[in-house]
Formats: C-alpha cells, structure tokens, sequence
C-alpha cells in the first residue's frame, strides 16, 4: 500500500472512532416506553368514570342519586391542554 | 366559572360547594324527590366535542421529562415546585381510517418498511413531540418554520397469519432560538391484528436529551414522550387531541 494512502488511513481512523464514541447508545425502547407511560399507582384519578358529555352526566346522576363533580381545565392533565 | 376550577353542582345545575365532600353532604340534605328530577333545560345541544374519526385509531400520548444519573441511566425527573412532572402529562393522538390502512402493507414481508404518509408524519411529529411538562405551557404544535427533519417509519419483523409485528423507527428535529435544537430520537413496537383488522399494539416512545425546560431550576433535561392504542370506548379516552382546531388533519 502506497505510504500516502496509509498516512490517510491513518488519519480517517481516529476520526471515525471519535464518530462511533459520540453516537449515543440505542435506547431499549420497551424499558423506556414503560418508564415514560403511568407508572402503577400513579393517576389514580383515571379509575374514575368521568363524562365528557353534561347532558349524559346529568343523566347518570339523577340515576345514581348522586351531585355532578363539574371540573374545567385549561391547560391541565385531565382533559388536555387548553 | 372559568379556567381551571371545579365545583359540585346538582344536575340541574345548582351550585353546592367547590368541597366535594361538603357537597355530597350538601346534596345528602336535599329532599329525595328534588336530587331524583332532571329539569327540563331545554333540547340539548348536542355534543359539542368532537368525536375521533369513524373507524379510526386512537393513540394515548403521555409526556414525562427525564433525568440520568452519573451512570447514564434514565429515570422519572420529579421537581415537587412543580405539578406538571408529579405524573405523566397526556394527550391524544388520532388517525383516520385512511391513514392507518395505509400502514399496513400490502405484502407483508419480513424487512418491508412502510413510512408514515406526510400528513400523519406531521401531525405525530409536530403536534405530538412537545414538553407537555412545561408549567408555563408549551403552545402548542411546533411551527412549520422550525421542521429540520421529521421522519418515522415501520419495519415488519415478523408475519404470521394472525399478526404483523413492526419495529418502528424516526427521528425527528426542530429549530430553536439561535442554532438551538431539538432532536428526537424514535423506537418502539407496534402490532397489527390480521383477523381483527386493527392495530392493537402501538408501543412508540420518543426521547429527546434536552426536550424538557424545567422554568424553575432554568435547567434542561430529558424528555420522553410515548405512545399506546386505546379502543376510546371510554369517555375520557375520546377527548379531542389538544391541537384539534388547528387545522388537524391537514
């Protein structure tokens, strides 16, 4: 092999194990999709059976005698950004 | 009432308190047959939300910011200043019948890749890759301007006659002030049912190493967003993407 394209060799190396070194590692996707969702215990306040329709939830609360819990957000968890 | 409040109300409408339980108790105190009656309010008008598209799919997105330790490793950032990373903030995702169709393809080999058409690529990207987790709000979908590189595609890695497995791929990268950016790196798996005819596993997670702005601490950290497929049968899964009026489908 000619000297020069040794010297070349030689110099592109470094530069392509600097490359490979600052890739960053492949996320394991399916760990982090877990740690990024609801962890258990959190959010408890999705069990409950909310409605997004008042006309429904008046419905429903006549039938099971109970008063509406009426909760507006604007920019919250529960319902989306505002 | 306006903006972020609550309060207990009969279902006609009468106010009791913004205390649950000194409105139940409130409530306990009414006659029986005044709590039993719905009044008459008039026709009602109808829903006023919009419904997700017929025979569409309906993705949860969930948004966390993150931290590493001195090891590297991911973990839950929880500043306690802050509500917004007590838990993982939420949106929706939708997609026409159209648009997942288009997902599948046609002859399922191992190796085929199918990229995300154009719109659905731009409504995931822009509107989806955001720091839901800002206390101040993030406004919304991600100017058009400040797209450098979006791109997500599905790879099958394995077909049988009851499934189509994919390994999903993307990354995607926005403009900030000055030669800030924001880049995302995409995985995950996603699942197509043959029989079903429907995606029932849509496991994407998205990660950008500086995504989250922490307006307390003036720090950057970690943002992961991720993605499931919901059967929207109940209510609260069918609540409309938080972009939705802004042109969402286009």
């Amino acid at each position: 092999m000619h000297p020069r394209n040794v010297l070349l060799a030689l110099g592109v190396l470094p530069v392509l194990i600097l490359a490979a070194a600052a890739a960053p590692p492949e996320p394991d996707w399916k760990a982090l999709h877990q740690l990024v969702r609801p962890q258990k215990g959190e959010s408890k306040w999705t069990g409950l059976k909310f409605e997004i329709d008042l006309y429904e939830a008046r419905k429903r609360a006549v039938k099971e005698d109970k008063p509406i819990f009426f909760y507006r957000a604007g920019g919250g968890e529960a319902l989306g950004r505002a | 009432m306006v903006s972020n409040s609550w309060a207990v109300v009969t279902p006609n409408g009468d106010f009791l308190s913004t205390s649950a339980r000194q409105g139940v108790a409130k409530w306990r105190e009414l006659p029986k047959k005044d709590r039993l009656k719905l009044a008459d309010l008039g026709k009602p008008n109808g829903p006023v939300e919009p419904a997700p598209p017929a025979n569409g799919l309906v993705l949860k997105v969930f948004s966390r910011a993150l931290d590493r330790d001195k090891a590297g490793k991911l973990a839950i950032y929880r500043n306690p200043t802050t509500h917004m990373t007590k838990e993982a903030q939420r949106d929706h995702l939708w997609l026409t019948e159209k648009e997942w169709r288009a997902l599948v393809p046609e002859e399922p080999t191992r190796g085929v890749k199918v990229a995300f058409p154009a719109a659905l690529l731009d409504r995931f990207c822009r509107r989806a890759l955001i720091d839901l987790v800002r206390s101040s709000g993030n406004g919304g979908p991600r100017p058009p301007a400040t797209v450098r590189e979006q791109a997500v595609e599905l790879v099958v890695t394995e077909v049988t006659d009851k499934v189509i497995r994919f390994r999903a791929e993307g990354a995607a990268r926005y403009g900030g002030a000055g030669d800030s950016e924001d880049a995302f790196r995409l995985g995950g798996i996603v699942e197509y049912d043959r029989k079903a005819t429907a995606f029932t596993r849509f496991d994407l997670v998205a990660l950008s190493d500086a995504g989250h702005y922490d307006e307390y601490t003036k720090k950057r950290t970690a943002l992961g967003i991720a993605f499931e497929v919901t059967p929207a049968t109940a209510p609260m899964d069918r609540v409309r993407p938080s972009s939705y009026y802004d042109a969402y489908f286009d």
